[in-house]
């Protein structure tokens, strides 16, 4: 059959699109609806892009209070609704801790970063960040937004079955596989070798856990544990299915760095997620809910 | 042809960038010198063995075996130096005056590294003698030397390679092949810094105060021209590798204006060397604050080379590869078949901001097991390899030395802009 497929770059990874019995001169015109969708999500959310509005925010709330826009609010709006649903797990506001170093040698002097030093003002869509070390990064978020963004402008042009990767670790399709009833996945723990197989049907996953990195073979993380601030070591996967990317991207950070007691409050606040992990002593991913 | 019609002619090929080096040819020489083989033996001698004269020392002995070169002798006027050097190569020959030196039987090139104002004569001398000659950067102190040494290069056709290890550097190599495959675009500026924190000073036997004008001579005007030919000598000579071409004018400013103690080159200087077709090289060097170290920047209109640092950018991101699982999908759907999509393990790529961080000019660069750990791959090995085989075929990498000569003149062209406050250009009887 007739496949149209695009990739790029973008929020410091590749986006795939895959959608089956679409010619290529449509597939062209939506490819760059879909880039430019994703290119403005992330001179919103880039934490790297200088003349961001996550950007403009740590450089200019530390010091007074600023107003943002509607879109922003609204990440904002969610921002907060989903710290306070994952009990503090989810934490969209340690850029000093994941970006500017990532020397944990200031543990001790966190006291308090994060988001809970974010006073954010919904009302007036204001914000004022009270300590000067606290900044947003969208780093756990970003990619299950824009891919949500995506679904609602696939939609929009009818169509009725796609699957998109957006770095691999967050997938979205859209209906059915045009040979079969859902899509069939497969993710392997690149330690363990352990192999976990899930059906897609209008589901989103996210995979969080251990990247490669660029040079070589040594793996590392990119996940803070909100709770004491160090990165996660442990080579553990977690995967979480939802009907939404950008839930199942927050919900696979906060589990990645949640405590037991957040792990609890998850479960219990996302009935309908279906989350699995693996470390990498273990041979199979296990369903923690 | 004439000798005028001669230099209009290297003129125009060298400002339409035709006469430049090729990177590709370097290299094909480097690959082809580490592949092995019996090579015939290449007799060599250290002339200058202070500080880099025992590290190339170092490099001659770490290639002897796989090379098949040996270290004959060393010739230096101060003691000190030479019992340093001799623990080095216990029973090495020792000359005190490179003159006797080149009457040794069997010798086949001499490395110099002399202060900066005796790198000439040696230089010279060996040239008129039959002998190959590798001399440090920059090349002379003056422009007067820099030419007589180059004269006697292309009179005796003996091989003349000046020290300029980056044409040698792996990273530099790929580095210049995405810039003249066009893949970072149009380049119109190139920017260039070095800076250190310290007095550039070595110590004085406190005994012997009367030696500090031999032992700090890039302090003084009699011997160096300080920033510009110890160390701004070397991204002039990358900058003109880039641009395929000569500068066209120079301007520059210099001072002393942090170690006033009674040193007589400038601590911080600032230079744009401009080219005929309106790019700009920028350059700027000082030593009381290292905070941004050493680096040059090439500037096209699609992407961005950091050579020191190794890293590459690009104004809009390229096509990237699709992973393996998603090739995977696409086929399957092409041919109606219906396949697990798989995810994960080796495909899986890093999430950090790439874009941002750039990518790697070279990605890896294995050093054969027989390499010295102490050397970290910067290209001082193999230039001395190429050294070696350029006395071997009897004839100097083809370019690789115009490259170099206008580096150092450019370099002094550098200093007497600075001195001058003047825009300055190369007078043409220094056109080679
Ligand atoms: N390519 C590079 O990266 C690099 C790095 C460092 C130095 N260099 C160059 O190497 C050269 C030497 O620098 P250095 O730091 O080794 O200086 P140095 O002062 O440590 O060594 C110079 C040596 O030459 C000896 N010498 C002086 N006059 C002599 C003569 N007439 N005959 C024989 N020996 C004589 C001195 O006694 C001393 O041992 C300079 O041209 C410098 O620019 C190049």
């Amino acid at each position: 059959m007739e496949v149209f497929h695009h990739t790029f770059f973008a929020m410091g990874t590749r986006l795939n699109v895959v959608i089956p019995r679409l010619t290529n001169a449509n597939g062209l015109l939506l490819a760059d609806e879909i880039e430019k969708v994703v290119k403005s999500e992330e001179n919103r959310l880039s934490c790297f892009m200088v003349d961001s509005d996550v950007s403009f925010i740590n450089s200019n709330a530390i010091i007074k209070p600023v107003s943002v826009t509607d879109e922003m609010s609204e990440v904002l709006n969610l921002s907060q609704k989903f710290n306070t649903e994952t009990s503090g797990a989810f934490d969209p506001a340690l850029y000093f801790y994941t970006q500017a170093t990532r020397d944990e040698s200031y543990i001790d002097e966190q006291g308090s970063l994060g988001w809970k030093d974010v006073l954010w003002n919904p009302l007036e869509k204001q914000l004022f960040i009270k300590n000067p070390r606290t900044g947003l990064d969208y780093g756990g978020f970003g990619k299950g937004w824009a891919l949500e963004k995506i679904l609602k402008l696939l939609k929009k042009h009818k169509v009725d079955s796609a699957f998109i990767s957006f770095g691999e670790s967050s997938i979205s399709v859209i209906g059915e596989h045009p040979l079969g009833k859902s899509w069939p996945l497969s993710i392997t723990h690149p330690q363990s070798g352990a192999l976990l197989e899930l059906e897609l049907n209008g589901q989103s996953v996210s995979v969080s856990g251990l990247k490669r990195s660029e040079n070589n073979d040594n793996l590392k993380s990119h996940v803070i544990r909100s709770v004491d601030f160090t990165s996660i070591k442990d080579h553990n996967i977690v995967v979480v299915s939802t009907d939404s990317p950008m839930i199942s991207e927050v919900l696979s950070t906060a589990i990645t760095s949640a405590n037991e007691l957040q792990i609890k409050t998850i479960k219990m606040n996302f009935p309908k997620a279906k989350i699995y992990q693996c470390r990498q002593d273990m041979l199979e991913f296990e369903r923690i809910n | 042809m004439s000798e005028l019609s001669r230099r209009n002619f290297l003129k125009n090929g060298l400002l339409a960038g035709t006469v430049m080096l090729s990177p590709a040819a370097l290299l094909n020489t480097k690959l082809s010198a580490q592949t092995g083989g019996k090579k015939e033996k290449v007799r060599l001698a250290v002339v200058g063995a202070g500080s880099r004269g025992q590290y190339l020392m170092q490099c001659v002995l770490a290639l002897q075996e796989h090379e098949n070169m040996e270290l004959v002798a060393i010739c230096d006027v101060y003691e000190p130096s030479i019992q340093s050097a001799l623990l080095l190569a216990p029973g090495v020959k020792v000359f005190r005056d490179y003159r006797a030196l080149l009457e040794m039987k069997d010798l086949d090139g001499i490395i110099v590294a002399t202060p900066l104002h005796e790198h000439a004569a040696p230089t010279i001398d060996a040239l008129n003698n039959g002998i190959h000659v590798f001399c440090e950067k920059a090349m002379a102190l003056t422009l007067e030397d820099t030419y007589a040494m180059a004269e006697a290069h292309l009179r005796t056709g003996n091989v003349l390679q000046i020290g300029h290890q980056r044409l040698f550097d792996p990273r530099f190599l790929k580095g210049m092949n995405y810039v003249h495959s066009g893949e970072i675009g149009k380049v119109t500026q190139m920017r260039a810094f070095w800076h250190r924190h310290n007095n550039w000073r070595r110590p004085v036997p406190s005994d012997q105060p009367e030696l500090e004008r031999f032992i700090n001579w890039r302090l003084y005007r009699d011997y160096s021209l300080g920033l510009m030919t110890e160390l701004a000598s070397h991204h002039i000579q990358v900058a003109n590798w880039v641009k395929k071409a000569l500068p066209k004018v120079v301007r520059g400013a210099g001072s002393i204006s942090y170690w006033k103690d009674g040193r007589e080159v400038e601590d911080n200087v600032a230079l744009i060397y401009s080219y005929e077709d309106g790019t700009q090289f920028i350059y700027d060097s000082m030593i009381q604050n290292r905070k941004y170290g050493l680096e040059i920047q090439v500037l096209g209109d699609k992407g961005t080379l950091e050579l020191e640092n190794n890293r590459k950018f690009y104004e809009e991101p390229p096509v990237p590869p699709k992973p393996p699982g998603i090739v995977q999908l696409i086929q399957d759907l092409e041919s109606n078949v219906f396949g697990k999509i798989p995810l994960g393990s080796s495909s899986w790529e890093p999430e950090l901001a790439i874009q941002e961080r750039g990518y790697p000019i070279l990605a890896n660069n294995p050093r054969p097991d027989w390499w010295p750990a102490w050397e970290w791959r910067d290209g001082s090995l193999e230039q001395v390899i190429g050294f070696a085989d350029a006395i071997r075929e009897g004839k100097a990498i083809p370019g690789m030395f115009e490259q170099c000569y206008y580096g150092s003149i450019w370099t002094i062209l550098g200093q007497m802009a600075i001195d001058s406050g003047q825009a300055v250009t190369m007078p043409d009887k220094y056109l080679i």
